[in-house]
């Protein structure tokens, strides 16, 4: 082992050593001299190159334009901010600039091939500046992408939101195509796909969790994004291991010029944010925590079981940057989210997650760079009882090692490649039940659980044909082992795979392969301007997914089972197919889409009735696999001008199962198509920000959908005295429409205006009319009704108003 | 604006987290009449019983099914036939020849015929082995605060009823239980004055196993053999404590597949609260339509081993006061409720003294 770490860091030396270029740089004046007169290539031309950062966030500068006045000439920079610029030996003004950042103008004298690194500073504050977009207007039109949603906090900061934090999950469900099965739900459901479809990225790095106190919070610190890219239609090539979507959650890098701090205090939550530079312009760090003190709130309040509950969470985050060169980057990574939950004295979760990444940022020259990653992540999970003789603990967990190696390639403006290699080892922990107490009588024990490898290599080329055309064309090969050591269940010839028919056990040594899954998975997707302000976008992707969430209930718990492909639970493969109309209005003023899309995906994953999952080593009697096929339409027009901004969307989408088993045991509602749980055809959102005056913004969020599927009683009966309800088929019937109005209200303090410190209060009311949505529909007696009757539980059952004060300098 | 900020607290405290629970329709068309078959029996001779029914309306009683035959089976023995001792209620009946005298280890099994032609059989099962045995019954008292539908606070006081178990040294499969509690109380009529010294009959009210859940256990989870602790019962302290009252608690080794089809049935009626249950789905039993495998046959016939405990609380070991309904009281004029002057028309009451009274 220690061998092996030796290895790679002399690798990591020699490749940091070959890829630094010499650089000649240096100042006479105001003039910037790159070389000498003595250096000048025969070719009397020299490659101007570098990054385009703003120092103040640490951000990268994507789209920023490089100008050179006096030749007319100029390029903007690409994804990782980096541009270049083949330049006659001379002097010039070289004009960098970008929107909502101040132009920087640089006299250049170059001889030889250079770089110079730019930074671009942040306007002065202004109230009148409320929307800063770092992409091109029609960038919405010109992408090559179907079906992806980038957004950035600022964009999101205005949006009404719950307990006033803003929140990464709860914004993107007023997009379309993106919900989830309600309050207090895990993850989202993005067009009709389970939340384990989504790939999550936070940083790069896997995420195993997305969601605070049961899913009322995402598990993003809002001050440590940049930015977030939600692929829901195509999916490039170099993400892949699930069959919906990518949510790419960018983080920050600590600022490299000056100490900057951030924070919030709420009525519930409280934050705080550090970033700086350790070593200035060469190392920064940016470090960040949220907390809750909910449980003051909890104990207030009269329903006794609420009042003997407690919910607490907190999240950190590490960011240490360090600039070896002007080509390399290296970045650390560090976070760790905890969450806490006990419902009065009946049950309680308690969950962890973390992840580590190391991430070498390397470029190459002027058209070539190269990303490499390694990611450790963990997530581990407890469902305890915490009274009586019963009481219990149960643990359950997976972590995971990943590498990931990208190489960029960007031969010009309008083509840019992306190709390299992934390689994930996954882990589950066993699965553990012990006693919780002294008084419990509850016995350990220990279930063994599967170890996998998933490697994935890609290669993804989108390019701008011509003014009207452009492709983007992937290929991912993607492979999955099954590792020893474990033990596989031997079922009879020819019968179902139940308990009853288990026959035999093979034990497998460790490290050996159980069962391997290979794959492509093919992508396209083709562009074609209709006009100056429009375009039809079409794509097709097929997606491989190798883990999956394992649940038997209506909505995610903490202790859903991660598991990976065996021969029994084999991977899951979508065909996703999109088709959209974009056109802008009023010089991109006005933005709007409509897009359909239709995905089938083979071996979806649904449970058996009653199934158990707790301290069972064989999953795949447990579960049954099937067809899934989802279909939709979604309509979105956002304003992004104006005092008044916002958006509207509407979503018609099917989410539909069908389970056709050797035997009824092994089938669901007969073998016919029925919805999944989080099906709900109709859901309508309009979002929408209004600055009152100078200082103060007023937001708005109004959302509407179907109710989601439920399995309702039909009839009753008795069995020992005892009535028992009897039930529908699956999801047969739907609780009530879910609609939602909330509103806020941002004052900036004008006071603050241009100084360092700026601070602003949001008052927010969350379920401004009320309503009592459904958080659950459960069945319970009523009076004297010997029959339980539904009821319909909300837990939002009232408008919710919270006082947040957020501030930074 | 501290007014506001004081306002807004205010509001924030009165309305965050208040849920609130509503009675929902779901209109669900009713397409039941599915057979439900509900018997029991044990090692002996009985009585053992089996009820026929169909699946009702929501909130309707389900519906007896008369004059059917039907045979138990003994795995490589002798049969034995139900004989219908009241509408949809069948008995097993002693005939000459035919005395009941079921054994423990021995598997049995069901067959019915309906008056239809249809007919029906269950999956052979084993009257298990009585391998634990019930050491003590105990109670404590404590007061429960609950919301009630217009959102006050109500306090009040229960009594929880508790076992102690042991498994017998020397068991087979550590075994898998089911606690029901049957409660008898005594509920004597107003004893007015009068010049002949009547003295008014006394009632015994049954509240039967079941109404109010049943607790399981799988043994095999525990790290002794001792069983200590286990909560089977809370009963609202009321009047119905006003007298000697009685807990019996019985303790039923099921089978394997019993115990599946009891957690089933008990996730489906009382786990079903959140979205982070398991949904409910409907229960399949043991039984099956012979001739059409495709029907969806409810219910269960289950073999089992019953172990009996029972122990009283007299209202001198509650502690709370109660102000009893009937008793009479010469100082103040008060209407006392029918049942002070008609104890029979209590639902499930007997004259019937049970013998342990």
């Amino acid at each position: 082992m220690l061998r092996k770490i030796r290895i790679i860091c002399w690798g990591l030396s020699i490749g940091i050593l070959i890829m630094t270029p010499v650089r000649l740089i240096c100042q006479q004046d105001s003039t910037i001299v790159i070389g000498s007169p003595g250096m000048i290539s025969s070719s009397k031309r020299a490659l101007l190159r570098g990054s385009i950062t703003n120092p103040t966030s640490g951000e990268v500068i994507f789209g920023a334009t490089v100008f050179v006045k006096s030749l007319g000439i100029g390029t903007v920079s690409n994804e990782e901010g980096s541009y270049a610029l083949l330049l006659p030996v001379g002097t010039y003004e070289i004009a960098y600039s970008s929107i909502g950042l101040d132009e920087q103008v640089k006299k250049v004298m170059i001889y030889t091939d250079g770089v110079l690194d730019i930074g671009l500073l942040e306007r002065a504050f202004s109230l009148e500046e409320v929307v800063v977009r770092h992409k091109a207007g029609d960038h919405n039109v010109a992408d090559v992408k179907v079906g992806a949603v980038e957004l950035s906090i600022k964009e999101i900061g205005n949006i009404p939101s719950f307990m006033g934090e803003t929140d990464v999950l709860n914004s993107l469900q007023t997009l379309p195509g993106v919900s989830s099965i309600g309050e207090g739900a895990r993850g989202i459901n993005v067009r009709g796909g389970k939340i384990d479809q989504n790939l999550v990225l936070f940083g790069g790095a896997p995420l195993l969790n997305t969601s605070h106190a049961l899913g009322l919070f995402s598990v993003f610190n809002p001050d440590v994004v940049e930015k977030f890219i939600l692929y829901k239609g195509s999916v490039p090539a170099q993400f892949g291991g699930r069959v919906s979507s990518v949510l790419d959650v960018a983080t920050r890098k600590g600022d490299f010029g000056q100490w900057n701090f951030k924070g919030g205090i709420g009525p519930v939550m409280s934050k705080f944010m550090a970033e700086g530079p350790i070593v200035k312009n060469k190392t920064s760090l940016l470090a960040a925590g949220r907390a809750t003190y909910s449980n003051w709130l909890l104990k207030s309040l009269e329903r006794p079981e609420i009042r003997e509950s407690r919910a607490n969470f907190s999240d950190w985050n590490g960011i240490l940057s360090h600039k070896v060169n002007a080509q390399n980057t290296l970045t650390f990574s560090f976070y760790k989210s905890w969450d806490y939950f006990r419902y009065a004295g009946e049950f309680g979760y308690e969950w962890d997650t973390q992840l580590t990444g190391l991430h070498w940022q390397s470029i190459l020259n002027s058209k070539f760079s190269s990303s490499t990653r390694f990611n450790a992540g963990l997530y581990k999970s407890l469902l305890f009882e915490p009274e009586g003789t019963r009481a219990f603990n149960f643990r359950t967990g997976l972590k995971y090692k990943q590498l990931n190696q990208d190489f960029f390639w960007n031969p010009n403006p309008t083509h840019i490649v992306h190709f390299g290699m992934e390689a994930t080892e996954y882990q589950s922990l066993p699965d553990q039940i012990g006693p919780r107490g002294e008084s419990s009588g509850i016995a350990k024990q220990q279930v063994q659980r599967d170890k996998g490898r998933q490697i994935g290599w890609y290669g993804n080329d989108e390019i701008t044909l011509n003014s009207r055309l452009a492709v983007s064309v992937g290929l991912r090969i993607s492979a999955y082992q099954h590792l020893g050591a474990d033990s596989v269940f031997l079922y009879e010839s020819g019968k179902a795979i139940l308990e009853e028919n288990l026959m035999d056990t093979l034990i497998y040594r460790k490290g050996s392969v159980i069962k391997s899954f290979v794959g492509l998975e093919p992508r396209v997707s083709i562009r074609y301007r209709t006009g100056s302000t429009s375009s039809v976008k079409l794509s097709y992707n097929r997606n491989r997914q190798y883990l999956h969430l394992i649940s038997n209930t209506t909505a995610s718990t903490p202790v859903d089972i991660w598991q990976g492909s065996t021969s029994y639970i084999p991977p899951q493969v979508s065909d996703n197919y999109s088709l959209g109309y974009f056109r802008n209005f009023g010089n991109n003023a006005v933005e709007t889409s409509i897009e359909v899309f239709y995905r089938s995906t083979d071996k979806v994953v649904d449970y058996k009735n009653f199934a158990r999952f707790l301290l069972n080593n064989h999953l795949e009697t447990e579960v049954l696999s099937g067809l899934g096929k989802a279909y939709g339409l979604e309509v979105f027009v956002k304003k992004n001008e104006g005092r008044w901004t916002g958006w509207l969307s509407y979503t018609f989408t099917r989410s539909l199962l069908k389970i056709a088993g050797q035997i009824p045991a092994t089938t669901v509602n007969r073998g016919n198509w029925y919805p999944s749980n989080y099906d709900k055809p109709h859901d309508v959102t309009i979002t929408s920000s209004y600055q009152l005056s100078k200082s103060t913004f007023w937001g708005l969020n109004f959302t509407y959908n179907t109710g989601r599927p439920i399995t309702a009683i039909i009839s009753s009966y008795e069995i020992n005295g005892v009535v028992v309800p009897h039930y529908s088929e699956r999801n047969a019937y739907r609780i009530k429409d879910y609609y939602r109005l909330d509103m806020s209200l941002t004052i900036y303090g004008k006071w603050l205006v241009d100084r360092k410190y700026r601070g602003n209060f949001t008052l927010s009311v969350f379920n401004l009319l009320s309503r009592k949505n459904a958080f659950s529909v459960y069945y319970k007696k009523v009076d004297n009704i010997q029959v339980p009757q539904a009821v319909q539980l909300s837990i939002l059952g009232s408008f919710l108003p919270a006082v947040s004060y957020n501030f930074s300098f | 604006m501290k007014k506001f900020q004081i306002i807004i607290w205010m509001a924030l405290i009165h309305f965050a987290f208040t849920g609130c629970v509503e009675t929902i329709d779901f209109s669900t068309d009713w397409n039941g009449g599915q057979l439900v078959v509900d018997g029991r029996i044990s090692a002996g001779s009985g009585p053992f019983f089996l009820s026929l029914r169909q699946t009702a309306p929501i909130e309707q009683k389900s519906l007896p099914v008369s004059g059917a035959k039907i045979i138990l089976e003994e795995q490589a023995g002798p049969q034995y036939f139900y004989a219908e001792q009241e509408e949809g209620e069948y008995v097993l009946e002693n005939k000459p020849g035919s005395i009941v005298d079921l054994k423990e280890g021995k598997a049995y099994s069901v067959k019915i015929e309906l008056t239809d032609g249809r007919r029906y059989a269950s999956h052979q099962e084993i009257i298990p082995l009585g391998w634990a045995k019930m050491d003590s019954v105990y109670f404590d008292f404590e007061e429960l605060e609950v919301l009630n539908s217009i959102g006050n606070v109500i306090k009040y006081w229960v009594v929880n009823v508790y076992i102690d178990a042991h498994l017998l040294s020397g068991a087979g499969p550590r075994p898998t239980l089911r606690w029901d509690v049957e409660e008898v109380y005594k509920l004597s009529e107003t004893d007015y004055p009068d010049p002949f010294g009547y003295i008014p009959p006394s009632c015994y009210v049954y509240v039967y196993p079941g109404s109010e859940g049943f607790q399981m256990l799988d043994t095999k989870e525990l790290e002794s053999t001792k069983i200590q602790g286990i909560k089977v019962a809370t009963q609202r302290l009321d009047n119905r404590f006003d007298e000697k009252h009685y807990f019996n608690v019985y303790q039923t080794t099921l089978t394997e597949k019993a115990y599946t089809y009891w957690s089933q049935l008990r996730q489906t009626i009382f786990e079903v609260g959140t979205i982070f249950d398991t949904p409910p789905a409907p229960v399949e039993g043991n039984l099956f339509n012979i001739d059409n495998p495709e029907e969806q046959v409810l219910g269960y016939f289950e073999t089992v081993n019953v172990d009996t405990l029972r122990r009283f609380i007299l209202p001198s070991d509650i502690p709370v006061r109660l102000i009893p309904r009937c008793k009479f009281d010469i100082y103040f004029y008060r209407t006392y409720p029918p049942v002070c002057s008609d104890c029979i028309s209590e639902p499930n009451s007997t004259y019937l003294r049970p013998d342990y009274f």
